[in-house]
């Protein structure tokens, strides 16, 4: 590895001359256009988010028939939403956390990541620390992010690119007379992720309430 | 860094949260062009992936920690180029020697950095 990375004495380039070349080269040899990169950017900066995975989650917990479509074949389940999959492919399973079970999801490799209801990862998911505790201290991890599952089983799912995880978690107590819209707004991407719960319906009550005065 | 200095660091990345997606347009760029060329069948996503997956281990192997900030977009522009040039798209030389004729990167226009938390 030495021997291909000190071919150049020069000093490293910065980043940004790198992939300007690149584009640059890339867009000559006719291979890429630089307005799909700015509508790729886009789509991933705006468009494709955790609210996607919200609408899945808050879907599933009201509609059982969906639900069950989710679990027999997700990426079919999502894309029914309008959530296509994204390059990273389609393999993906939803994990469902119980009054016994709490599920989390790591990529320890890299940093694969459900992009198609999740949008990009945040920068902790991909960093070195993160990858490593989420494997050998799941639980010191999830107080550090300050949530406490009890004594339930935690289970870690590591992603990647054969298989990409979506945590379903528990619909909080209290939130039977809500709309689907309005669930979906107590799903959380860290709820998802599994280093996070959902919001309480009360919770949401007080920030409609706040948002409103 | 020891570890405990990691774990600290973990949780205020993770208490901060932020919404950005990228923190440099730079990052967005080596982003897209990896995912416009892996839609355009010039290579598959699995190739790139374990490209990535080599970047990062050979740093952590050396003995850096990934953030998951711009060094994490740093190694994905590592994997991107060294899987170009595996494949003969854009081979190292030719692009070392655009790099070259790219020049400096303009000084910032607007010299107020916006602040993150807010």
């Amino acid at each position: 590895m030495s021997e291909e990375h000190d071919h150049h004495n020069a000093p490293p380039s910065e980043p940004a001359q790198r992939v300007k070349a690149l584009e640059q080269l890339l867009v000559e040899k006719g291979l890429v256009n630089s307005q799909a990169l700015d509508e790729l950017i886009d789509t991933y900066e705006r468009r494709i988010g955790p609210r996607n995975g919200a609408r899945v989650i808050a879907r599933a917990w009201t509609d059982p028939e969906y639900r069950k479509r989710l679990f027999e074949n997700a990426a079919k389940a999502i894309e029914e939403l309008g959530f296509p999959p994204g390059p990273q492919g389609e393999h993906m399973m939803v994990v469902e956390n119980t009054p016994r079970t709490h599920n989390m999801v790591v990529c320890t490799l890299c940093s694969c990541y459900p992009w198609s209801v999740l949008g990009l990862p945040p920068v902790w998911y991909k960093s070195t620390a993160y990858r490593a505790r989420a494997v050998s201290d799941p639980r010191g991890l999830l107080s550090e992010f300050g949530v406490d599952v009890g004594g339930k089983e935690i289970r870690v799912w590591d992603s990647s690119s054969e298989m990409r995880y979506l945590v379903m978690p528990e619909r909080p107590a209290g939130s039977e007379s809500l709309s689907e819209d309005e669930l979906a707004e107590l799903v959380t991407r860290d709820s998802m992720i599994g280093t996070g719960l959902p919001k309480s319906a009360a919770r949401r009550a007080r920030e409609t309430n706040r948002a409103a005065k | 860094m020891s570890t405990k200095a990691a774990e600290n660091l973990l949780a205020a990345a993770h208490a901060m949260a932020p919404g950005a997606v990228f923190s440099e347009p730079w990052e967005a760029r080596a982003f897209a062009v990896a995912v416009a060329l892996c839609e355009a069948g010039q290579f598959r996503w699995t190739e790139f992936q374990q490209s990535l997956i080599d970047e990062i281990a050979a740093a952590e192997k050396a003995g850096g920690a990934t953030s998951g900030g711009a060094d994490y977009y740093y190694h994905w522009l590592g994997a991107l180029t060294r899987l170009l040039d595996a494949k003969t798209i854009v081979g190292r030389a030719e692009l070392e020697a655009r790099v070259a004729t790219v020049g400096p990167p303009p000084p910032p226009q607007n010299p107020q950095k916006q602040d993150p938390h807010q």
